[in-house]
């Protein structure tokens, strides 16, 4: 995620829209991203990732910058996202191995949908699915945003050491999904 | 350090630079003449690099669009919530036509003045009959006081 300047969060806080637009345009890839790897399809990721953004408007005056605002955005996304896959999509939640994914995958169709296939972020995507979400959300924070563990900890609000038991299972059942179908085998 | 335990560290602190530089050097070593271990590793980086290959998407347009709406209409929500309240306020502070006004405080003033006036006369003209009242009783008893008229029981008849 792109450094959001501390003056530029002080003037959102005071309702400045054009400053928020600002951390908008900084934060939103990452919280789209997180959103799309975490629930089911696009149309609930921008719904998350919609959500997320009215929350961080409306407690922005709260914020006392005793933590990084990017934690906190991550701390924000995460719980949102991981709370509308278990309201929303409680039903379709899933814990599929790999065939069910491939079915999911071949019958989206947005255009999000349609960029994450053909290649092998698809792939990494339908392995992803086969993880819990709280697993999900750790790899994200670490192989994509590059989160260390004390920051995880922070964003997850969870001990480092469940940090790591997290990723050790997840990395785990990634290894083990990948090596259960070759053509999904990760390079 | 036993096998399991390095193949902790490898899917964890050693993959993560989470570990110490003497703890990162036993474990190294392990791995250099483990086949198992190695494999693991390998497993390990390929996955790592497959994660790094990924870009992060934008958003639609239309999803700033709504985020934007949602916060304007909230915030026009409470102004007018806010407006109508000072609109009640101001309405009753601002200056009314002085002639009616006027005739409400005459009213209510006209209204007092005959209200008090009725309840003091009516309270003097009870404490002046109660007093005179008591002042007549007390005096004829005053005046009985000598001549008793009454011996009480029917023993003192006699013995008087």
């Amino acid at each position: 995620m792109v450094d959001i300047a501390r003056e530029t969060i002080e003037r959102a806080a005071r309702n400045d829209m054009a400053a928020f637009k600002e951390i908008y345009q900084a934060a939103s890839p990452f919280v789209y991203s997180l959103a799309l790897r975490i629930v089911p399809n696009s149309a609930d990721a921008q719904e998350v990732t919609q959500d997320v953004f009215i929350k961080i408007y409306h407690h922005l005056s709260s914020f006392r910058f005793s933590s990084a605002f990017k934690t906190w955005i991550y701390r924000i996304t995460v719980n949102t996202a991981i709370n509308y896959h278990r309201k929303y999509a409680k039903e379709k939640q899933r814990r599929v191995n790999n065939e069910h994914v491939l079915d999911l995958a071949s019958s989206s169709s947005s255009s999000d949908e349609k960029a994450l296939q053909g290649d092998h972020e698809a792939q990494l995507n339908m392995l992803l699915g086969s993880l819990t979400l709280e697993h999900r959300a750790c790899i994200v924070l670490r192989e994509i945003e590059g989160l260390n563990y004390q920051q995880m900890a922070s964003a997850l609000s969870i001990p480092v050491n469940t940090v790591r038991s997290r990723l050790k299972r997840a990395r785990q059942a990634l290894l083990q999904a990948a090596r259960k179908e070759s053509p999904y085998e990760l390079r | 350090m036993n096998c399991d335990k390095i193949k902790n560290m490898l899917m964890t602190d050693h993959l993560d630079h989470e570990l110490g530089d003497k703890k990162r050097e036993l474990v190294d070593q392990h791995v250099s003449h483990c086949k198992s271990c190695q494999e693991l590793v390998r497993a390990l980086q390929d996955q790592r690099s497959a994660f790094s290959q990924i870009t992060p998407h934008t958003p639609p347009v239309q999803v700033w669009q709504n985020i934007h709406d949602a916060i304007t209409n909230k915030e026009s929500c409470l102004k007018g919530w806010k407006g109508r309240l000072i609109d009640t306020i101001g309405s009753l502070l601002a200056p009314k036509p002085i002639l009616a006004l006027g005739s409400v405080f005459a009213m209510m003033l006209i209204l007092m003045a005959v209200g008090t006036t009725h309840i003091a006369g009516r309270s003097q003209h009870a404490y002046e009959a109660e007093a005179l009242t008591i002042l007549a009783s007390y005096s004829a008893s005053l005046d009985q006081v000598d001549v008793p008229t009454d011996f009480g029981t029917d023993i003192e008849k006699f013995l008087l």
